[in-house]
């Protein structure tokens, strides 16, 4: 009981956070845009449909997206455009092209930087 | 790429209306030619061709879409509307004929309201299950979303189509609140409670004063949204994923049976989300990880199968939510009941596999966290997906005889029989995935009889289709047809009177106005 108590008070708390009606700032950065449309599909393992894919035609070595050093940007913004046999095409209203440039860099950055 | 132009509109009436549209939108925001390749289809059963608008219009907001409104009565431009465009397996993002101009809202994409007071947000068309639930993670709100098994979806499309998501507050037209929307003359309505001046309570209370119009808007083409409140669920103290999985095909008679009243009494408060195993282990890998034989998977196989992946031929997925003691309590009712029958394994947090996808993305699903894992579906064989939603009322006979029909259809044409049952509070959905290499001639070719034969046979039986594929909606309203087709003719009325000239949608769920007499095939 004190769970939900405790938990109604949070939600009290806040409150009602109503935001002015402006439009979102763009573009966004790579990472955001790699949320939004890419990490849900390309996460280097069996939940990411875009990695199991890559790995099951290509091998280990390509299964990730997020921090090869082979992938062409050309390439990426092809696949992007006009999408790739299972994978479907994103829009510049979910990319501008302004984004995809910050993406592409952002996927050149390795996955795991070392600390 | 020669432009398609709308049925009936001269090159130089188009070329004029576009050159007004880029000065209300920009130019950036107007897509023509080969800047069309995102706005195709190439995973339906017909090519993308077929379906190719003759440009796309990103509005940023609804004074820019009530100005492309003018322009499109002024020249007879049929518009093709949505909010995300990731209506996969239904047609993706392509208008139901060629020449016509997508409407692309996906700018219109601000997060308007979040009321944690009382529990609600309210959108634009363009917000994603992913960028809702980032926003509510990044402000601390203790609000869930629920969302549909693709995170890229949209809180408003999905919804608009009859979507449903995996907690309590699944059916997403039902938690619904409140409505704004344009008219194809351009006028601003807002429904509910929020048509008064000063109204304090739109997202509260869905109904207002008079006839509630709001289900209009939903699956047909009376009306753009451009905004819409939702109920989110507050965050319970207590979560418990779980799942029962069943070794005989033939189980499903009697899970069905002892389903029925533990959902109507909402003991089981989610969708209790029954995959056969053909649908688990689509969700884990490609069909080359399972078999090289052409030929659909037998019955055999996939005990075979299941065996292999430690799963039943049935398995069902759920949740309990709330105190903590109530859920032990809910969920001890739950497993004596679904554990009656012979075989019935019970899995729980940390049972399965720590990399078990499956598991994983059924276990964030059903707390609103989206992730795109079921598009694992979509590389079954070779991309190519139509899906199909007969809706049979809950029980044993009624689940096992549909489930045979869309076995033997399925089979039948050549495709495997991928389903999941899943038992809403009073009947049940028998999904039924059609998964094909779109560039194999014949298979597309197959796949699409198949789906025509799923439509009608189920029809027949008396199992309607709750949602259709841009190709099958003239296939699903044919089966509507009771009283001399009454509810297809209110309809087409109502397109009449709202909509005549046929601006908005023309076709969407087989709704056109009078004055169209032609463009009728699918
Ligand atoms: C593997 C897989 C799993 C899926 N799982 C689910 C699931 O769990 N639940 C589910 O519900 N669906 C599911 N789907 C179907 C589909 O992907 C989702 O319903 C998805 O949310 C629809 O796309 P969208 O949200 O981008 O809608 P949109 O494409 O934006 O809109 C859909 C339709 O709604 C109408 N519309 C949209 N916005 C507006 C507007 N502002 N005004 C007027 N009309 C509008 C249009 O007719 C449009 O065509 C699944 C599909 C696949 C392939
Ligand atoms: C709906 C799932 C999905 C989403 C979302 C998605 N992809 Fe993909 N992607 C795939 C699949 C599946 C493949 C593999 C296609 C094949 O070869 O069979 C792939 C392949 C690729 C490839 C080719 C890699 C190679 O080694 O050849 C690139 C590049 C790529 N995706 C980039 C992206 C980017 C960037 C995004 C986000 C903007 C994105 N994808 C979003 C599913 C997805």
């Amino acid at each position: 009981m004190d769970k939900l108590i405790s938990t109604i008070g949070l939600a009290l708390l806040l409150g009602s956070v109503a935001l002015p009606g402006t439009a979102e700032e763009r573009p966004r950065s790579g990472e955001e845009s790699w949320y939004l449309f890419c990490e849900g599909c390309h996460r280097p393992d069996a939940e990411g449909p875009g990695a199991v894919m890559l790995q099951r035609r290509y091998g280990d070595e390509r299964m990730a997206i997020k921090g090869s050093t082979t992938l062409a940007p050309e390439y990426i913004t092809h696949v992007v455009r006009n999408g790739l046999l299972e994978m479907a095409p994103l829009r510049p209203t979910d990319i501008t092209d302004a984004e995809l440039d910050l993406l592409i860099d952002f996927l050149a950055t390795p996955a795991n930087p070392v600390d | 790429m020669a432009t398609t132009l709308p049925e009936g509109v001269s090159s130089s009436d188009f070329d004029q209306a576009i050159r007004e549209i880029r000065k209300i939108v920009g130019d950036e925001w107007v897509f023509l030619d080969s800047d069309l390749n995102p706005y195709l289809d190439h995973m339906s059963a017909v090519p993308p061709e077929y379906r190719t608008p003759s440009a796309a219009l990103a509005p940023a907001n609804v004074e820019e879409t009530q100005a492309i409104l003018k322009i499109a009565n002024r020249f007879n431009l049929p518009l093709w509307t949505y909010g995300n465009g990731k209506n996969w397996a239904y047609g993706g993002p392509t208008p139901l004929h060629a020449g016509y101009l997508v409407l692309d809202l996906k700018r219109m994409n601000r997060v308007l309201e979040v009321n944690e007071e009382s529990g609600y947000v309210l959108v634009e068309p363009g917000v994603s299950y992913f960028q809702l639930y980032q926003h509510l993670q990044d402000t601390g709100s203790n609000l869930w979303i629920d969302c549909a098994a693709p995170g890229w979806g949209g809180v408003i499309g999905n919804a608009l189509e009859h979507g449903a998501g995996y907690t309590p507050y699944a059916d997403h037209y039902v938690m619904s609140c409140g409505m704004e929307v344009l008219l194809a003359d351009g006028s601003l309505v807002r429904t509910g409670m929020g048509a008064m001046p000063g109204s304090k309570a739109w997202q509260q209370f869905k109904y207002g004063y008079g006839p509630t119009l709001d289900g209009m808007f939903t699956q047909g083409n009376f009306g753009i949204v451009t905004k819409m409140g939702f109920w989110m669920m507050p965050k319970p103290p207590a979560y418990k994923p779980f799942m029962f999985s069943y070794e005989n095909e033939s189980d499903l008679h009697a899970i069905m049976e002892i389903l029925r009243p533990l959902k109507m009494n909402m003991v089981w408060q989610n969708g209790a989300v029954g995959e056969h195993i053909g649908y688990s282990a689509s969700v884990l890998g490609p069909r080359s990880d399972f078999t090289n034989d052409r030929a659909p998977i037998t019955a055999e196989r996939w005990k075979e199968i299941a065996h292999d992946l430690n799963l039943g031929i049935w398995n069902f997925y759920g949740a309990c939510y709330g105190l903590p003691a109530n859920v032990e309590m809910q969920f001890g009712a739950l497993k004596g009941a679904m554990t009656s029958i012979p075989g019935a394994r019970v899995w729980l947090e940390g049972d399965r596999e720590p990399n078990d996808a499956g598991w994983n993305y059924r276990a964030k699903l059903m707390q609103g966290i989206p992730n795109m894992t079921e598009f694992n579906l979509v590389n079954w064989d070779g991309g190519g997906h139509l899906n199909f939603s007969p809706m049979g009322p809950m029980g044993g006979d009624h689940a096992v005889k549909l489930y045979n029909m869309m076995k033997e259809v399925t089979n039948g044409h050549g495709f495997d029989h991928l389903t999941e049952i899943v038992g809403t509070f009073r009947g049940f959905i028998a999904l039924t995935m059609v998964m094909f290499d779109p560039r194999d001639e014949d298979a597309a070719k197959r796949a699409d009889a198949c789906s025509v034969d799923i439509i009608q046979k189920a029809a027949a039986a008396g199992y309607g289709e709750l949602k259709a594929n841009l190709r099958y909606m003239n296939t699903v309203m044919g089966s509507y047809t009771g009283n001399d087709s009454g509810l297809h003719k209110v309809n087409q009325k109502i397109k009449d009177a709202l909509d005549p000239q046929g601006i908005l949608s023309p076709g969407k769920s087989d709704i056109w106005p009078s004055s169209w007499k032609h463009s009728r095939a699918n």
